[in-house]
C-alpha cells in the first residue's frame, strides 16, 4: 500500500471483486470473513481523527476562554473502532453452499447495484462435481448417513458418458417447454439467434451441458454448465446419474469454476484477502467486465445515471431484495 | 503419458518419415510437444482404447448404421435418432469414415492385415465383393460391420489413408500404391472404361487407376456420380457424369479418364473440394470460393444467371461478403462457407438453418454464432469444420459440440425426434467431435471421450 490514508482507501473500495470460496464453510461465514479481514485493515491504518470538543471555559461576566479538545465522545476506545464490518456492504452474485467451494462474484460498498444487475441476468456458471458411485447415503453427500451399499468396479466410462449425454438430452429439450416456443418454429430461432436461451424467472434452474471429464470407478468427476442451479438441484442431478446407471450415486465436492465472467485465475484465495489484492481484483473485474460488449453498455448507462442524480427505483428494490435475503438466511439459521 | 502411447508416437513418426519431430520428441519432453501439435494430441489420445468412440444415427434398413439391433418398433422401418455408439469404433483405431447413399466404409489402422472395412447397400459392390454362399450369390446388404479387400502389391507397407464415396462408387486413397475405386460405373465416374450392360454388383475387381500415378492424390471427393480429385500441388482432376457440368471440364458429357479440369481454378492452388450432389464448391490457399456444377436452386452465386456451368468460376461475391474462407461445403440445393474468423454463411433453396420461414437466399447470410454454442459467458467459440449430406447440414465447434440441421425424416440429425430441424442444434454426443461424416440418410461421427 502507497497510502497510509484509511479514507482514501475506504473511498476505492467500490466494485465486484472475485473471491475463492473455501469448502465446508457457509457463504454468510465467508462473507464475514471477508468484511472483518478488511475492516481491521482499515482501521489498522491512518484513520479519521477525533472530531474537536468545543469547550468554553471561564467566569460569564467576563471574557470566555474557548479550548479546542480532541473529543472523547468520538475516540476508539469510547465508540468502537472506525470500520466495523456491519457497516460495509458485500452481496454474493450466486452464492455458494456450505459443501461447495470456487468462484464467487462479490459487489463491494457501490459495486453492490452491479452485483444486483449480475445475479438479475441469471448468469451461467460451471462446476466440476467429483462423485463417488456404490453408495447412497440420506443427504446425498459424502458426510449423510449410509443408507445402502452396492457394487460399482463394473461401471465403464461409455456407460456413463451414455447416461450423461441422456441427461442432457432431455434437459436441453425442457428449456423449449419453459420458454412456451414451439422448437420448430421461426420465434425458437429468433430466441435462439439473440443469446443463449436464458430462463425468464429465477426459479428453475436450466441446465446446457454436462460432461463426464473423468472415471476411475468408483471415483467420477463431472463438468457442468448452468444456470440457475442451487445446491440441491446439484445434488440431484449426481444421484439421477447414479439412478439410470442401476446404480448409487453421492457427492463428495462441488467446485465452481467458472461463474458469469469471471474463471478461477481472477478468483482471490482466502490467504490472500488483504486491501492491497482486493482493489487490485477490483480494478481485474472492472477490465472484465468493461471489456464485455453486453454488459460494458450497462456500465456505462449507470454511471450516467448517477452523474444526472437519476438514480432510479433500482436501488429501493435492491435494498428490499437485500433485506430479504437476510431475513431468509435468519430463518435458516434458526431453522438449523 | 505411459511409455506404450510414446513408442506408437514414434512409430507414428518414423512411418511419416518426419525425422525433424523425432529428433524433438527424443530431444524434449514428450507431453509439451503433443500439447502443441493437434495432430500428435489425437494420435496420442486415439491411442487410449477406452477414450475413442464412434456413434452413428439415421436411416437403418440399407445397414449403413452396421447395427442389427436397431429396430423399427413404432416405425415400418429401422432407423435410430439418437446417437448409437458402435463397439468397432473401440476396438478398431480409425483413420478415416466415408458415408454413402445406404453405405458406409471405414478406413483403420492396420490389424490383421485389413485397413478397409464397410457396411450397407452393396448393389453396385460399391463395398467390394461381398459374399457368403459362393460367388455366383453376391450380397446385396450387409447388415454387420465387414472387412473389405484391398488388393495392394505389399500389403505389409502400404497403408490405406482416406475413403470417399458417393451414390454407389467408391474410392480408396493409399500411400504408396495410388488410387483404387470399386462400385457403380454407369457414367465412368470409377475411372476406368463405360461397358454397356455390365453386371456391378457381381464385379469382383478393385480397379487401380493406373492414370493417377503420376499425379500425387491428396484427397478424393465423390459427389453424386463424379468424382473429384485433389492433388499436392493444388490441381483438380475429375471424371464422371457430366450432366450438370459438375466435372467442370467444359462439356456436359460424361467422361471415364480422370482429366485436369482447368477455367477459372488453372492457375490457383486449390485446397480443399466439396461435393454432396451435382454442385461443386473449391477454395485455394488464399480463400477465394470457385464452383461449379448445377445452379438451379441458385447455391453458385454467379455474376449472371445460369442453371447449369460446366468451366470453374470464381465467385467474388463471396470474398466481398465474407472474406477469406477456411472451408466449403455444398448440399443438394444449398451451400455453406465457413469464414476465417469462425462464422458459417448459407445460400440456396431448403432448410438453411435461419428458421423455417428463411427458405431461399441468392446471397451468402450469416448464421449467428449464438446457435453454435456463443454466449456473452463463453466468448472463444468459433465454428472449426463444415460438412454436408443432400439435404442435412453439420457444424462442429472448436469444444467439439456438434451442431445439425436440415431434413430429418430418419432420424439423421440424431437430435432425438424426427421433425425437420430449421436452426442448428446441439447432438448430445458422448465425446468431442473429431470427424462427423453425412451420407443422405445417415451419419457417422468419430468422437474422443471428453477430459
Amino acid at each position: 500500500m502507497q497510502t497510509t490514508d484509511a479514507q482514501l482507501v475506504w473511498n476505492r473500495l467500490n466494485g465486484i471483486i472475485c473471491i475463492y470460496k473455501p469448502p465446508m464453510i457457509p457463504w454468510m461465514k465467508t462473507r464475514s470473513n471477508l468484511l472483518t479481514k478488511l475492516s481491521t485493515e482499515l482501521n489498522e491504518m491512518q484513520c479519521r481523527p477525533q472530531r474537536p470538543h468545543v469547550n468554553i471555559v471561564g467566569d460569564t461576566s467576563q471574557k470566555l476562554n474557548v479550548e479546542v479538545n480532541p473529543s472523547y465522545a468520538d475516540h476508539p476506545l469510547a465508540i468502537g473502532p472506525r470500520y466495523i464490518p456491519q457497516e460495509m456492504k458485500a452481496l454474493f452474485v450466486r452464492p455458494l453452499g456450505s459443501l461447495m467451494s470456487g468462484v464467487c462474484v462479490v459487489g463491494i460498498n457501490k459495486g453492490v447495484g452491479t452485483a444486483f444487475y449480475l445475479k438479475k441476468i441469471n448468469p451461467v456458471s460451471t462446476f466440476r462435481i467429483t462423485g463417488q458411485l456404490g453408495i447412497s447415503t440420506d443427504d446425498k453427500t459424502a458426510y449423510g448417513k449410509i443408507l445402502f451399499r452396492c457394487q460399482s468396479k463394473h461401471i465403464q466410462r461409455i456407460n456413463v458418458d451414455k447416461v450423461v449425454a441422456m441427461i442432457e438430452a432431455t434437459r436441453r429439450k425442457s428449456i423449449f417447454a419453459l420458454t412456451g416456443v414451439h422448437p420448430q418454429s421461426q420465434a425458437a430461432y429468433e430466441m435462439l439467434a439473440q443469446g443463449l436461451s436464458r430462463p425468464v424467472e429465477t426459479k428453475y434452474p436450466v441446465l446446457y451441458s454436462v460432461k463426464c471429464i473423468d472415471l476411475n470407478a468408483p471415483d467420477f468427476t463431472l463438468e457442468v454448465v448452468t444456470a440457475n442451479e442451487h445446491y440441491h438441484y446439484l445434488l440431484d442431478l449426481v444421484s439421477e446419474m447414479g439412478f439410470r446407471l442401476r446404480n448409487a450415486a453421492i457427492t463428495t465436492s462441488i467446485q465452481c469454476i467458472r461463474c458469469c465472467y469471471f474463471s478461477l485465475e481472477d478468483a482471490l484465495l482466502k490467504k490472500h484477502w488483504t486491501l492491497q489484492n482486493v482493489i487490485d481484483n477490483m480494478s481485474r473485474c472492472d477490465k472484465i467486465l468493461r471489456s464485455n460488449k453486453q454488459f460494458g453498455e450497462f456500465l456505462h448507462r449507470m454511471e450516467k445515471e448517477e452523474m444526472t442524480g437519476v438514480v432510479a427505483h433500482e436501488k429501493d428494490t435492491l435494498e428490499e431484495y437485500e433485506a430479504g435475503e437476510y431475513e431468509e438466511e435468519a430463518k435458516m439459521k434458526k431453522k438449523m | 503419458m505411459t511409455w506404450c502411447v510414446m513408442s506408437r508416437l514414434l512409430a507414428e513418426c518414423k512411418h511419416r518419415q518426419n525425422q525433424a519431430l523425432l529428433n524433438q520428441i527424443l530431444g524434449r519432453g514428450v507431453r509439451e510437444i503433443v500439447k502443441k501439435n493437434k495432430d500428435l494430441y489425437l494420435i496420442a489420445a486415439a491411442s487410449d482404447p477406452t477414450r475413442r468412440r464412434l456413434y452413428c444415427w439415421g436411416f437403418a434398413e440399407t445397414g449403413a448404421l452396421g447395427e442389427t439391433k436397431i429396430r423399427g418398433n413404432t416405425m415400418k422401418y429401422a432407423s435410430s435418432h439418437r446417437p448409437v455408439r458402435k463397439k468397432f469404433g473401440m476396438t478398431h483405431r480409425l483413420v478415416d469414415i466415408a458415408c454413402g447413399y445406404g453405405y458406409t466404409l471405414y478406413v483403420t489402422h492396420k490389424q490383421n492385415g485389413r485397413q478397409l472395412y464397410g457396411s450397407g447397400l452393396n448393389t453396385d459392390s460399391q463395398m467390394g465383393f461381398q459374399t457368403v454362399r459362393g460367388p455366383k450369390y453376391p450380397l446385396k446388404l450387409v447388415y454387420n460391420i465387414v472387412p473389405v479387400r484391398v488388393p495392394l502389391k505389399q500389403p505389409e507397407k502400404t497403408r490405406v489413408m482416406k475413403a470417399a464415396a458417393g451414390r454407389a462408387h467408391s474410392f480408396v486413397l493409399t500411400d504408396k500404391e495410388g488410387v483404387f475405386s470399386f462400385g457403380n460405373n454407369n457414367f465412368g465416374q470409377c475411372a476406368r472404361r463405360i461397358v454397356d450392360d455390365e453386371d456391378y454388383s457381381a464385379y469382383r475387381e478393385l480397379w487401380r487407376v493406373s492414370a493417377l500415378d503420376e499425379e500425387c492424390v491428396v484427397d478424393i471427393v465423390c459427389g453424386h456420380d463424379h468424382s473429384l480429385f485433389l492433388t499436392e500441388s493444388g490441381k483438380v482432376l475429375s471424371c464422371g457424369n457430366g450432366a450438370d457440368g459438375q466435372t467442370g471440364l467444359g462439356h456436359y458429357k460424361a467422361c471415364s479418364t480422370p482429366t485436369l479440369v482447368e477455367g477459372d481454378i488453372k492457375d490457383e492452388k486449390i485446397v480443399k473440394i466439396s461435393s454432396a450432389s451435382d454442385t461443386v464448391l473449391a477454395i485455394n490457399d488464399k480463400g477465394d470460393v470457385f464452383g461449379w456444377g448445377n445452379n438451379e436452386y441458385f447455391q453458385l452465386p454467379l455474376e449472371q444467371i445460369s442453371q447449369q456451368v460446366n468451366t470453374p468460376t470464381y465467385l467474388p461475391r463471396i470474398r466481398k461478403q465474407v472474406g477469406a474462407v477456411k472451408d466449403v461445403a455444398s448440399a443438394g440445393s444449398a451451400s455453406m462457407v465457413l469464414s476465417e474468423n469462425g462464422e458459417v454463411f448459407v445460400w440456396g433453396h431448403g432448410l438453411l438453418g435461419k428458421g423455417p420461414e428463411f427458405t431461399f437466399s441468392q446471397e451468402p447470410s450469416l448464421i449467428p454464432m449464438t446457435l453454435f454454442g456463443y454466449s456473452a459467458f463463453r466468448e472463444d467459440v468459433k465454428v472449426s469444420a463444415l460438412s454436408c449430406g443432400l439435404t442435412t447440414m453439420a457444424a462442429v465447434n472448436n469444444y467439439g459440440d456438434l451442431y445439425t440441421w436440415g431434413k430429418n425424416q430418419y432420424g439423421q440429425l440424431g437430435l432425438g425426434h424426427r421433425y425437420d430441424q430449421y436452426h442448428p442444434m446441439k447432438v448430445s454426443l458422448g465425446g468431442s467431435v473429431i470427424k462427423v461424416c453425412c451420407g443422405v440418410d445417415h451419419m457417422v461421427a468419430m468422437c474422443l471421450a471428453f477430459k
